[in-house]
């Protein structure tokens, strides 16, 4: 029996070419230049650590009015509202929006699933590709770039840090860590509801090839964390569009269960199902107020990227 | 049973070959790695019926492709009225040939005849050795040409080859029982073929059509009537309409000669009447007398167009002319002419028999009347009862007896010939005869139970015509003033002879005149003689034109036939009395009829036979030139070629195997397919290609390309959703991991 492409996981870049490590595993120099013009903004208040160009849910420094407190002890004296006091007699603070950091944590699938490619590229490929490109605008921007790299469990959690060396080193594990294991996309995402404690923008970036329900309850946890969350739902074109000619016997990449079906017979009800499942994984976000993208692991990562985040920026206006 | 067999291996190994290809297919089946195979999962468990489904049909398409190929190859043959085990069966074949003159219609190379031999001879000639054959002619009646079957083919291609049409019509009912009769004789195991070789002309079907064969009150089955209970279930009936499918064909069928009685000076009129098969047509018919063409008019014959052309002779001199009408040559053309006979007479001759006292005034009335047309006369001849014996009777168009009555037996005897062979007798009564002197005499319309005297009041009577439309008195009553005799004694009867009608009656039911046909002739017998003895009815203004209605009446009854129609036998008494046994009659191909002599009832009677050719028959007396006898026509009836329908036969037949040939070359293939079989080589291969359209019209359905799921999503360049999934039955995947 023939065995078409079971293991397939290749980078960017000539076979020939010696393997470059950390961000120019992922990313050249041109698309470099190229993303390091976009920014990802979150649409909701974040909380970081530094300050930046994010709204936070602290008052600061800015030069946006919040609105006036009344003064009490401790507070600076410079901070009076001298003409509230000429007109009321009273002594009132003025306070200010604080703006802070974007602390960006991406939730990378490493399942077995992932590791397939009807082209030159597997989803894993494209997922790695797609984290790198959003790391290195983040970081771009000054803001800070986590990462939690999961299977059945997270097998990987880096904090987020606002420096290339840090971006650097975190890819340098994803590339470390090919696909492996089955898919435990829920629990991975509690677990990171549990760590993250700040409101942050979460990644994740998955082919979401797991229980449904207990997914939408993960997510519903994210959200409840008040954390902004983006899903790249990461789509190989086969599994879209099952455009295969002739029968074969399709092996599962996580379980190894076989079965041998002509495509072309039961085509139209595997476009009804599978179309059903990625309604629901829509709606389920839409309901959440998550940001739902399809990632066609097929198409050019830098055009996505770029009309994903001028999309994105267009809306938080 | 198959040609070539061993394409039966062929046909079932290709039968399996779909299903080996599937297997193979299986088995061959390249491994892929797939992320979503719960869907795919799903999908399977949804469609696996439909998918099967359609398997199955295709794989069905495909092994009945192969299957039917082989078979095609393998040339089935299959016999299609008998099993194969029958094939060597020896058979006892009746043909039937319809001999009818219609047979004769030209088809361009050859006739209907000639057809319908050569397809004898070719049933003939494909006959087994151990097959027997019988040859039937259909003429009026079954001709047997070979009467019992024989496996003497070559005796049988001989009389075949020797065979004549017939001049008359046909009909088939007859021979057809004959035929199979003769078949259901042999009482071993043979198969029985009857072969009908006609034209399709609709008249020698009428047989099958008005009897039923049912029995008759006697409980007697009609002879010759079809029965088709009788043909046995092994008999199958092959019908060969070998005519043409609208036959066109054009006949004079009949005249009208006006006046019958055609005297010096009289010009007589000809209407003809034609006859018309297929469309309606302008043609032109002739008049020819003596051979020569002395008229000629355009008529418009067929469906739908009847037009009767009318001739006129001018200056007939007296004697007998032999005259015919013609119709142009066409595809029939033994029909195209129509001989008759118009004999032109210088007078009326009558006899009036009686003594010269009572026949006084009937010779007066006879003398002084004209004989129908002007300038012509009645020429009358008294004579005595004694000398009515030497008489020849012949002569004579009409005979008066006035109170000739009681006469001698040889006498009343020439008398009752002469009535029978055509001639009129009136008789008067008188007072000479008692009532019993009429008792000897069959021909009378009524003895009379005796003489009735007449009270004085009652004498005066008013005549009344009781069949005012008889020939006798229709020319009477329109020109006569009210018919009053005084009356002083008269006949009475108390019963009639049968036939007998009363024409004339005294005014209180008391017949005054009576007639009675008798044979060929009539007896007209009044009630009163023909003196003023009785009454004064001789001098009644009425009593000359009766006495002159009564001579042209007479002429009428005997006159002269102008044609008759072919047959077998013609008696020479009633038809051509001038003919005796020494003279010798010619056809028109100037071959010598035969005469036959017959005693009947003591009676020494003449016949000629065998009148089957149509013309003018001469007859010549010793010592005397040759002079027109007859004229024979065909039967024009068989001149309606108006073809039947082959979709009635079967109704008109009834029976189950039969088949049915519009041509020779239908019925050789019909035969053939009996003998040997039809192949259905070819109506497989035609099967395979329907087979194969249909398995590539499905199998490219079933490959059609589908809209692609990520056309319909029409997911954005920044990965947005922006379509709509393709609709589901709202399952939901719970709990199902990867």
């Amino acid at each position: 029996m023939k065995v078409a492409k079971a293991e397939k996981r290749k980078l960017p870049g000539k076979p020939s070419e010696p393997r470059k490590e950390g961000i120019a595993g992922f990313l050249n120099p041109a698309e470099m230049h190229k993303l390091g013009r976009l920014s990802l903004l979150s649409r909701y208040v974040v909380e970081g650590s530094m300050a930046g160009a994010h709204r936070s849910p602290m008052k600061g420094a800015s030069s946006e009015f919040a609105d006036h407190k009344a003064y009490g002890i401790g507070d600076d004296p410079k901070h009076i509202d001298w003409r509230v006091l000429a007109r009321t007699d009273k002594y009132y603070i003025k306070r200010y929006e604080d703006e802070t950091n974007l602390r960006v944590y991406l939730s990378l699938d490493r399942s077995n699933s992932m590791n397939y490619g009807s082209g030159d590229v597997t989803k894993y490929d494209f997922a790695c590709h797609l984290a790198a490109a959003l790391g290195y605008i983040t970081v771009k921007n000054r803001d800070s770039i986590g990462l939690f790299l999961h299977a059945d469990k997270v097998d990987m959690k880096m904090d987020a840090r606002n420096s290339f060396v840090h971006l650097n080193n975190m890819l340098k594990h994803v590339q470390e860590q090919p696909p492996s294991s089955e898919t435990g996309l829920a629990e991975t995402l509690h677990q990171i509801a549990g760590s993250v404690r700040r409101r942050a923008l979460i990644v994740i970036i998955s082919d979401f090839l797991g229980d449904e329900e207990a997914i939408a309850v993960a997510l519903a946890h994210l959200r409840k964390q008040r954390h902004d969350v983006i899903v790249f739902h990461v789509l190989d074109p086969m599994e879209i569009d099952l455009s295969m000619k002739h029968a074969c016997e399709f092996e599962d990449l996580e379980t190894g269960k076989r079965l041998t079906v002509n495509p072309r017979a039961m085509l139209s009800d595997y476009q009804k199902i599978f179309g059903a499942f990625l309604e629901r994984i829509q709606k389920t976000c839409a309901g959440l107020k998550i940001d739902y993208r399809v990632a066609r692991s097929d198409q050019n990562l830098e055009t996505f990227v770029r009309a994903y985040l001028e999309e994105r920026r267009r809306l938080s206006k | 049973m198959f040609v070539t067999p061993l394409f039966l291996i062929a046909s079932a190994v290709g039968a399996a070959i779909p299903l080996m290809l599937h297997l193979m297919q299986k088995k061959n089946s390249a491994r892929s790695p797939f992320p979503t195979l719960r869907f795919l999962e799903q999908a399977v468990q949804q469609s696996s019926r439909r998918v099967k489904m359609e398997h199955l049909l295709l794989w069905l398409l495909r092994t009945l492709i192969m299957l039917f190929l082989g078979l095609a190859f393998a040339m089935p043959m299959l016999r299609t009225h008998n099993f194969a085990w029958l094939g060597n069966t020896p058979r006892d074949v009746g043909i039937i040939i319809d001999a009818s003159y219609s047979m004769d219609y030209n088809l361009g190379r050859e006739t209907v005849w000639d057809k319908a031999l050569g397809v004898a001879k070719t049933v003939i000639e494909g006959l087994g050795e151990n097959d027997r054959f019988c040859i039937y002619v259909a003429s009026e009646q079954p001709v047997p040409v070979i009467a019992e079957p024989t496996s003497d083919r070559e005796d049988g291609l001989a009389r075949l080859k020797g065979l004549k049409r017939g001049h008359a019509s046909s009909s088939l009912a007859p021979t057809l029982m004959a035929v199979n009769d003769v078949l259901k004789s042999e009482t071993r195991r043979r198969e029985r073929e009857i072969y009908v070789l006609t034209d399709g002309q609709a008249l020698p079907w009428t047989g099958f059509r008005t009897s039923d064969g049912e029995p008759e009150q006697d409980g007697t089955a009609q002879q010759g009537a079809w029965d088709p209970s009788s043909v046995g279930e092994k008999t199958i009936l092959f019908v060969a309409l070998l005519g043409a499918t609208a036959p066109e064909n054009v006949a004079p069928a009949d005249i009208v000669l006006n006046p019958p009685i055609l005297l010096k000076g009289t010009d007589p009129n000809i209407t003809a009447r034609l006859i018309g098969t297929g469309n309606a047509m302008e043609t032109v018919v002739s008049m020819h007398r003596d051979g020569e063409e002395i008229s000629r008019r355009t008529a418009r014959v067929g469906v739908g167009a009847d037009s009767n052309p009318s001739f006129s002779i001018p200056s007939l001199p007296v004697g007998t002319h032999a005259v015919s009408i013609q119709t142009p040559d066409d595809n029939l053309p033994i029909d195209n002419e129509f001989h008759f006979l118009v004999r032109v007479r210088d007078e009326l001759p009558t006899l009036c028999v009686g003594t010269k006292e009572d026949t006084f005034f009937a010779r007066a009335a006879l003398s002084a009347t004209a004989g129908g047309a002007p300038g012509s006369e009645s020429k009358s001849r008294w004579v005595t009862a004694d000398a009515l014996a030497s008489e020849s009777l012949h002569a004579y168009a009409s005979v008066f007896l006035c109170n000739a009555l009681p006469m001698s037996g040889q006498a009343s005897t020439a008398l009752e010939q002469h009535v029978r062979s055509g001639g009129l007798v009136a008789l008067f009564p008188g007072p000479a005869a008692a009532p019993s002197d009429y008792q000897a005499w069959q021909c009378l319309p009524g003895v009379p139970t005796g003489m009735e005297d007449v009270r004085q009041s009652r004498r005066k009577r008013m005549l009344t015509w009781e069949q005012p439309r008889h020939p006798m008195l229709h020319a009477l009553q329109d020109s006569l003033a009210p018919p009053v005799v005084t009356m002083r004694r008269h006949l009475a009867w108390d019963t009639l002879a049968p036939e007998t009608e009363t024409l004339v009656t005294l005014g209180d039911g008391t017949p005054f005149l009576l007639d009675r046909p008798y044979g060929q002739g009539h007896v007209l017998m009044f009630a009163v003689p023909a003196d003023r003895s009785w009454s004064d009815f001789p001098l009644s203004p009425f009593y000359l034109p009766m006495i002159r209605q009564t001579i042209e009446y007479g002429a009428g009854i005997g006159a002269f036939a102008p044609y008759l129609w072919s047959c077998a036998t013609l008696p020479l008494s009633a038809n051509l009395p001038e003919a005796t046994s020494a003279s010798r009659i010619t056809d028109p191909d100037g071959q010598a009829v035969p005469i036959r002599s017959a005693i009947i009832e003591g009676r020494t009677v003449l016949h000629a036979e065998n009148l089957a050719l149509p013309g003018v028959y001469s007859l010549t007396q010793p010592g005397q030139t040759p002079a027109p006898g007859f004229a024979i026509n065909l039967d024009r009836r068989e001149s309606d070629l108006t073809p039947l329908p082959p979709a009635d036969l079967p109704e008109l037949l009834r029976i189950k195997k039969l088949q049915i040939a519009t041509d020779s070359e239908s019925l050789l293939k019909l035969i053939k397919e009996l003998r040997v079989g039809r192949t259905f080589g070819e109506h497989l291969l035609w099967l395979v290609l329907i087979l194969a359209l249909g398995e590539f019209i499905y199998a490219n359905l079933l490959l059609k390309d589908r809209p692609k799921l990520g056309d319909m999503l029409q997911i954005k360049a920044s990965g947005k959703v922006g379509g709509h999934t393709p609709h589901v039955g709202g399952n939901s995947t719970k709990g199902g991991t990867t």
